[in-house]
């Protein structure tokens, strides 16, 4: 029993129509995953390719954490590789065209990473 | 069905604490793959003496700044907009109070090196209000640029003046590109060279100063910085307050 129906319910659906409408409107055609430059270096990514495009943010953050922190320098993949925990020496050192692979994506996704301010790599064309 | 407000809370409840652990064990646990590197130097106490009369020369104090700030994309900024790590001071800048109207001319006319004294007891890590800078195991003041929120309380409680604000993005300054910069907003200092301490090397300055500076264990009685200072009379600055700095020199 809910006091007021009259009011509240359309209240309720116009909230709902409110929020859910861009959504809604905009929800067309598949996403498109934007064209990426494939790495320079390596045959395969850090981690498998599946769980460096969904958690590389997390990987990246806990590496910062890691290295600046608790001065935990060296990352073990779980194929059992090494890898220096370094965002210019190890990432763009095989991923050298940041503007095709990186931006290219962040672009496509809306995602605006605050991280090239300072961390600085030379640019490839 | 009608819910009592006690099971509804009930619920809630369990419904805030499982979710967060649920999406966590989801993530895998990358922070948790991370090691120390094989080869890095470790210490208990990790501290610096400068023999300032072999530094007594202007290029060979210059090739020491030059070899930090080039590194570490150290900015050359003019007046009270510049940014160092390792900088020059005098005699009675170096050490307030010490010099006397009668101090030996070769000392009364000496330039320091200054630095981070990455002391025992840092009034920064006390103020620091978002952990942003920290003391280590190893003794080592460390300096986290990603949580600096540029308040400069640190700037405010370090009585030697070894921290510098980004007044302006040090951005043209980009000589070495495996180290990151620093932007507008952030505070910045020496860090004790200690990605290079992981990689098994000795601070760049240290190297840089062809052995008129010691880098060394104070925890291990048979380190350099040990016999150092057990055969001269090294001063620190300022040591009255209490702070314990971490870097000696021998005057
Ligand atoms: C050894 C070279 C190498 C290094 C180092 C490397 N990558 Fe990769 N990366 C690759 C290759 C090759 C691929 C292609 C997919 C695969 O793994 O088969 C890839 C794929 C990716 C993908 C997925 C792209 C897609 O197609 O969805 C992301 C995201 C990514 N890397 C980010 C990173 C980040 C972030 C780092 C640093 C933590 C990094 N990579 C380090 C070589 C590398
Ligand atoms: C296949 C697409 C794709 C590629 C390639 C990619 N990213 Fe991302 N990145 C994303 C998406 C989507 C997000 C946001 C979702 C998330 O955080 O997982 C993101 C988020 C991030 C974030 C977190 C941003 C923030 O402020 O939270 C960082 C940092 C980042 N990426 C770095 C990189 C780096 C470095 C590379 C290149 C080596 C790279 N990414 C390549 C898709 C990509
Ligand atoms: C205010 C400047 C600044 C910003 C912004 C910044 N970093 Fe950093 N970062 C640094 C500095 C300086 C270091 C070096 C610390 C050291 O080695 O002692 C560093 C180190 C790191 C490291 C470890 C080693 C290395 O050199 O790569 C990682 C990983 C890292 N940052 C990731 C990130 C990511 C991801 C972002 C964006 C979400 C980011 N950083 C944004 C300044 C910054």
């Amino acid at each position: 029993m809910i006091y007021n129906a009259g009011y509240v319910l359309p209240g309720l659906a116009l909230f709902a129509a409110l929020v859910l409408g861009p959504f809604l409107l905009a929800a067309g055609g598949p996403y498109r995953p934007p064209a990426l430059t494939p790495a320079e270096k390596g045959v395969s990514c850090i981690e498998e390719r599946a769980v460096m495009a969904a958690g590389h943010r997390v990987l990246l953050f806990a590496w910062r954490d890691a290295a600046v922190c608790r001065n935990s320098r060296l990352y073990l993949a779980s194929d059992g590789r090494s890898w220096t925990v370094s965002l210019e020496g190890t990432c763009l050192a095989c991923h050298s065209r940041k503007a095709g692979f990186c931006d290219s994506c962040h672009a496509a996704n809306l995602v605006t990473p605050s991280c090239w301010g300072c961390h600085k790599a030379p640019e490839k064309p | 069905m009608i819910l009592s407000r006690r099971r509804f809370l009930g619920l809630a409840a369990a419904a805030v604490t499982t979710l967060p652990a649920a999406a966590a064990a989801a993530v895998a646990d990358f922070g948790g793959r991370c090691r120390t590197s094989p080869g890095a130097l470790a210490a208990g106490q990790w501290a610096m003496v400068i023999d300032s009369r072999r530094l007594a020369r202007p290029e060979r104090r210059a090739a020491v700044i030059a070899a930090c700030h080039a590194f570490h994309n150290v900015p050359d900024l003019p007046g009270p907009r510049r940014v160092a790590w390792i900088e020059q001071h005098s005699f009675a800048e170096t050490f307030p109070g010490l010099p006397s109207a009668f101090s030996p001319a070769n000392l009364a006319d000496r330039i320091f090196l200054t630095l981070c004294n990455h002391c025992r007891n840092p009034p920064c890590v006390r103020v620091c209000p978002t952990g942003a800078t920290f003391r280590r195991q190893d003794g080592i003041v460390g300096m986290d640029s990603h949580r600096c929120i540029g308040c400069r309380y640190c700037m405010a409680a370090c009585p030697f003046g070894a921290r510098s604000f980004n007044f302006e993005d040090p951005r043209p300054a980009a000589v070495n590109p495996v180290y990151p910069l620093r932007e507008r907003g952030v505070v910045e200092k020496c860090t004790f060279c200690a990605g290079r301490l992981s990689e098994g090397r000795l601070p760049l300055c240290v190297e840089a100063a062809d052995g008129a500076i010691a880098f060394g264990d104070l925890a291990d009685p048979a380190s350099s910085v040990r016999s150092l200072l057990a055969e001269n009379f090294a001063v620190r600055r300022n040591p009255g307050l209490g702070t314990e700095p971490g870097v000696y020199y021998i005057l």
